[in-house]
């Protein structure tokens, strides 16, 4: 059975002349790499805050693990969000923490706001923060300050933080668009080889066509908020990037 | 080698400003002349400047025999100032998360608060501690109260502001997480505001020393309360020591200001 199911998705932001996302399908079963390219403004973005719901569609179907996931409110909601890790372009750390406090924020949907703030965890759960530190090659960094580290460091934190969250799916905006290019494949490769590993669903977006070739085990190109291509990254060839991109370039 | 006949093409440089701006700009040079002539401005008036050095060399010598009395005036000015900066601080911070458009609870708390903050930070402080004074009777702590009040209004709505402005990001990702609001407050935007309200806060407290010193002269005690009375008998020899002493205070707010903004940032 599918994982996540999205059938219709419209969006359209306040103030804006055109829907962002213009009826987009799109299933995910367990396991998958799936990478999504698209020019800017094609609405990669859009698509996976829809997912987790931080982008609410006008319209549309979001059928989570055969649950709808639309209607979802409150506690329902973030218990939702607790089960899908996202990371970011600009990373997104708390920059002040430590690298250990910042993982362990994949345990907020556990831990009240106090709790967290005086940093009591159940021994499990700093468990599990040293273990995704150990998995991200950041074991031993647990009191350096997050702002001190480089931009493929502080994006493997970002990684730990998502995987204590012990997710059945992550999502990825553009999660190597700001590290060299080097560094983007050993992210690239980290996020493969934990899809391997544990199975864990990967949805990202992606600039590099390159990349994406690489890793993913299927590419959906999103063009003008539609899908434009779906299939798996050997047949992405001239004319499929000229679909998906546009011949203007 | 520079072509000839360079002339400004529109919109091309910085003081390439549409018609609008420069009829705005005109506005603005009026309303400032007309304020001008209201208060008197006038440089002409340089001419008796012996009169005021004249007064100045009345100051001299500085009457330091008084030294002792001015030091414990200078403790107390500053224990006001700190408790009143210090209150508004604790309460601002809470308050603001109220009154920032994308924290607030509702429409009506965000309103509410608001003008609260704006009412709180348009009453001046002399009114406030005369207010206050038949209650908890003449003295620093009217001074204290009323700096924490009236500096509540204005930390509170330059710390809303920077909630305002702190960066969507970590805020998003604590939402990814499955966090709630109060992890989002907590660990999305507090971090982000913290080294800034504590710049503010400490601009305050160079504020408040000086607001102090005019609630000195209503019987707050301190630094202003000695000011009022020498200036009153016209021992300038005093006002020189108080007025060093002021400057001494508010430079060592500034270094402390400096010193904690390095080790916060």
């Amino acid at each position: 059975m599918a994982l996540l199911v999205v059938r219709g998705l419209r969006v359209r932001y306040p103030g804006a002349q055109e829907d962002a996302l213009r009826g987009v399908d799109l299933e995910l079963a367990p396991g998958e790499f799936v990478c999504v390219l698209g020019p800017s403004g094609a609405g990669k973005s859009t698509l996976i805050r829809c997912i987790n719901r931080l982008v609410e569609p006008a319209s549309g179907q979001i059928i989570w693990d055969g649950h709808d996931a639309m209607r979802l409110k409150g506690a329902h909601l973030l218990a939702y969000r607790r089960q899908i890790g996202m990371i970011f372009q600009e990373f997104h750390l708390v920059d002040r923490l430590p690298v250990l406090a910042n993982v362990l924020m994949g345990r907020f949907g556990y831990v009240s706001p106090w709790q967290a703030a005086i940093g009591r965890y159940g021994p499990q759960e700093v468990a599990w923060a040293r273990q995704a530190l150990a998995r991200v090659g950041l074991a031993g960094y647990e009191l350096r300050r997050a702002r001190d580290l480089s931009g493929g460091q502080r994006q493997r934190v970002a990684i730990a933080r998502a995987l204590v969250q012990r997710p059945r799916l992550m999502l990825g905006d553009e999660p190597v668009s700001n590290l060299d290019p080097v560094t983007a494949r050993a992210i690239m490769a980290l996020l493969a080889e934990i899809n391997r590993r544990d199975g864990l669903t990967m949805l990202i977006n992606l600039h590099s066509v390159d990349l994406a070739r690489a890793f993913a085990t299927r590419v959906i190109g999103l063009s003008r908020g539609q899908v434009a291509f779906d299939g798996p990254p050997s047949r992405v060839d001239r004319s499929v990037l000229e679909q998906v991109y546009g011949t203007a370039g | 080698m520079r072509p000839s006949k360079a002339r400004s093409v529109p919109g091309a440089g910085l003081l390439s400003l549409s018609r609008r701006t420069w009829a705005a700009l005109a506005v603005l040079i009026a309303v400032h002349v007309w304020a001008a002539i209201g208060t008197e401005f006038s440089p002409a008036r340089f001419a008796r400047l012996a009169n005021s050095i004249e007064l100045l060399t009345r100051w001299w010598p500085p009457a330091w025999e008084l030294a002792d009395r001015i030091l414990e005036a200078s403790v107390v000015t500053i224990q006001i100032a700190l408790m009143g900066t210090t209150l508004a601080v604790l309460f601002a911070l809470p308050l603001s998360f109220l009154a920032a458009r994308n924290t607030a609870p509702g429409r009506f708390a965000y309103n509410a608060s608001r003008t609260l903050l704006t009412v709180l930070r348009g009453i001046p402080e002399i009114v406030i501690a005369l207010v206050l004074v038949p209650t908890v009777g003449l003295g620093p702590f009217p001074g204290v109260l009323a700096l924490f009040i009236h500096n509540l209004g204005v930390l509170g709505k330059m710390v809303s502001e920077l909630i305002e402005a702190a960066d969507r990001g970590p805020q998003e990702a604590v939402l990814a997480t499955g966090g709630g609001r109060g992890h989002m407050i907590l660990f999305g935007i507090l971090p982000q505001i913290v080294p800034e309200t504590l710049s503010q806060a400490f601009y305050r407290l160079e504020v408040n020393v000086r607001a102090s010193l005019v609630l000195g002269f209503i019987g707050a005690g301190g630094l202003g309360h000695e000011l009022f009375l020498s200036f009153r008998v016209m021992r300038y020899a005093e006002v020189l020591v108080q007025v060093a002493a002021i400057l001494v205070l508010i430079t060592a707010v500034d270094y402390a200001s400096a010193w904690v903004r390095r080790k916060v940032m």
